[in-house]
């Protein structure tokens, strides 16, 4: 394993005004990339959630019409709930498999560390659809989970994983640990070892250490692990596509059923806008409270 | 000069980035038609039964292009507003419908495509004037023969207490979820004008079923497996997993739902000439009956003899054709969000 190193806190380097502007040009082609695929369909988007359409035409004055519809629609409400409360659930489940996973390996100094990161990495070098796939194989009705159950006796009968909100919270977490386990590598690393066996030297435990030391001084990577997966949660299609087994919906196949099955696309911008309204609040809360929990260190 | 290497960097960047996302296909000789249509054996039958001869016979070759579900396919030719980069594409009457309320597909008439005036009046008036019916499938009822010694005989028997857990309840996010419904309102005495029964009853079953799928292909697990009971499905497919698996299928006494596949050229189309021919080909008797016995469909012309067992399980009469139902595409097409979000509710 190699030794993970704490980062130190550096000075920056002043560069020179004339090397700065020349530097800036160096944005360009990003930036150039940015506005091409995000700025200007997120523009299209924004437009056709105003807009009237009559098959593919559109036809009349801007409206909110589609938002309206939206709201009005107990169905829809419950499409978001379920969205932002899956997301909350991978949030939560990730930061807090993130820190055990990236306390061992930065703290325990067990020769399994390497081991550990590896199958932490896994998942990031095969497709997303593959692994949800292998979901789909481990949950079904006589898939492994199912038999470890009966064998043991905790069921009596097949529990019907596919088509839950469990199996879907399961398959993203998977698919999003690694992200939450190396925010909180990085976190973790940054706190002085010392200041832990202080507070063990001055008759604190273990838990009293973590709670009291450990867990303050990390709040910021754990609040940026959460925002990560909770916002690519938000977003994902494929665990709730193919372990949703049709019975979960959540924005994003709800988008596609718009687009794609009933057509109506000022709906399904609609939905999509409300989607990235969803994702931007929530981000820019996890951010605000980023920051006043670094003010408070 | 190192501001014009920057911004030769950033024009490069940039036609680079237009040249990765060109959806062209770069078929544009004259002798190619792009066909756009359904994967996995229906993709190895087209290839081998269609393209190849009409290659031969021709001299036009063809590129196949395997997309998605036909919804996914029509929804293409309307976000590109109708030059999608195929010229030819596999759907389902319902798109047909769609293509000639948004004006996005071609017209079809016995004027450009001699071989349609052989085509029943039934099937013409479901192209909508922009399409051809190429093959005719039915809902039927796969059930399992080791749980059903004799073909069940209604649709009821898939909320039998002693079937229901292996029942298979679709989306109607696919057709097959569509006709499901239609076929379980009838149970009640709704139709296709009254689906609340339809959905009551969908609801109850989906409290036991075996699952919810969304595309005919997830159906197959359950086949291969043996844990399906009873569900709907198309005959093409049915016909292919009754010869390989445990499974058989029949039509219910209440009677049922035709699939209409259909052929539609997007109105941006680059070869329609050759588009035309392509359907005309199609429909000609000699590949009629070829992609019926292949495909295990009905065929789209009238007046082709068919072996009395294949005969039995497919609509290859005039009486057969008379007998199916088929559901007002506008009807579905106008109520399917609202059957899907019914649907949703019910099976949570």
């Amino acid at each position: 394993m190699t030794a993970i190193v704490a980062p130190t806190p550096s000075t920056p380097i002043p560069v020179p005004q004339q090397r700065r502007s020349r530097l800036q040009w160096l944005t360009l082609p990003a930036t150039v990339w940015v506005l091409a695929v995000f700025a200007i369909p997120t523009a299209i988007l924004l437009t056709s959630s105003v807009l009237t359409y009559d098959g593919a035409k559109v036809t009349g004055p801007l409206t909110t019409a589609n938002y309206g519809n939206l709201f009005g629609d107990s169905y829809f409400r419950s499409v978001l709930w379920d969205t932002v409360s899956i997301s909350f659930m991978v949030g939560a489940v990730c930061t807090a498999a993130g820190l055990l996973v990236a306390h061992f390996i930065v703290r325990s100094g067990s020769r399994f560390r390497t081991l550990v990161l590896l199958i932490v990495l896994a998942p990031l070098v095969s497709s997303v659809v593959v692994r949800t796939y292998g979901w789909l194989v481990l949950l079904q009705d006589d898939g492994l989970v199912n038999q470890i159950l009966l064998w043991t006796g905790l069921s009596a009968s097949p529990v019907a994983f596919i088509g839950s909100k469990s199996a879907v919270i399961a398959g993203l977490v998977h698919v999003l640990l690694p992200f939450a386990v190396f925010t909180a590598i990085s976190s973790v690393q940054s706190v002085d070892p010392v200041l832990e066996r202080a507070s063990r030297d001055l008759g604190a435990g273990p838990v009293s250490t973590f709670f009291r030391i450990t867990l303050p001084l990390i709040r910021p990577g754990l609040i940026a692990g959460f925002m990560l997966t909770f916002a690519i949660s938000l977003g994902a299609y494929a665990a709730a596509a193919i372990l949703g087994g049709g019975r979960v919906q959540t924005l994003a196949t709800l988008v596609r059923d718009r687009m794609v099955v009933s057509l109506e696309w000022g709906q399904a911008a609609a939905i999509a806008v409300v989607h990235f309204a969803v994702g931007v609040i929530t981000v820019s809360a996890l951010l605000l409270a980023g920051r006043r929990s670094r003010k408070g260190m | 000069m190192k501001k014009l290497v920057s911004v030769v960097i950033v024009l490069g960047l940039a036609a680079a980035s237009v040249a990765c996302t060109s959806t062209s296909t770069g078929d544009d000789e004259e002798d190619v038609l792009v066909v756009e249509g359904y994967g996995a054996e229906y993709q190895a039958l087209f290839e081998e039964q269609i393209a190849k001869p009409f290659t031969e016979k021709t001299g036009i070759r063809i590129k196949y292009s395997a997309g998605g579900a036909a919804a996914e396919q029509y929804a293409a030719i309307r976000a590109s507003n109708g030059d999608p980069g195929f010229d030819v594409t596999v759907m389902t009457s319902l798109e047909l419908y769609q293509g000639s309320r948004d004006e996005m597909l071609a017209p079809v008439t016995p004027q450009q495509v001699p071989n349609m005036a052989r085509v029943p009046q039934k099937l013409l008036d479901n192209t909508y004037g922009v399409g051809a019916i190429q093959d005719v499938q039915q809902v039927v009822m796969m059930y399992n023969r080791t749980e059903f010694p004799q073909p069940p005989t209604s649709w009821q028997v898939m909320w039998d207490p002693k079937y229901r857990s292996g029942a298979l309840v679709f989306n109607p996010a696919n057709l097959i979820g569509v006709y499901a419904i239609l076929n379980a309102a009838e149970l009640d005495g709704g139709g296709i004008d009254d689906t609340d029964p339809g959905i009551a009853r969908t609801a109850e079953l989906a409290k036991y079923a075996l699952a919810t799928p969304t595309a005919s292909a997830e159906a197959v697990p359950f086949m291969t497996k043996g844990t399906a009971t009873v569900f709907p499905y198309l005959d093409g497919r049915a016909a292919i997993y009754a010869q390989t698996t445990d499974y058989d299928y029949t039509v219910p006494r209440e009677g049922t739902y035709a699939s209409l596949g259909s052929l539609g050229i997007p109105v941006g189309a680059a070869h329609k000439d050759a588009a035309y021919k392509f359907i005309d080909y199609w429909l000609s008797d000699e590949v009629q009956q070829r992609w019926a016995l292949a495909y295990n469909v009905g065929p789209a012309v009238t007046g082709l003899q068919f072996p009395a067992d294949f005969a039995a399980k497919h609509i290859t009469t005039p009486e057969a054709l008379e007998n199916i139902k088929i559901a007002d595409a506008g009807t579905i097409v106008r109520n399917r969000t609202a059957w899907s979000q019914q649907w949703a509710e019910a099976v949570r």
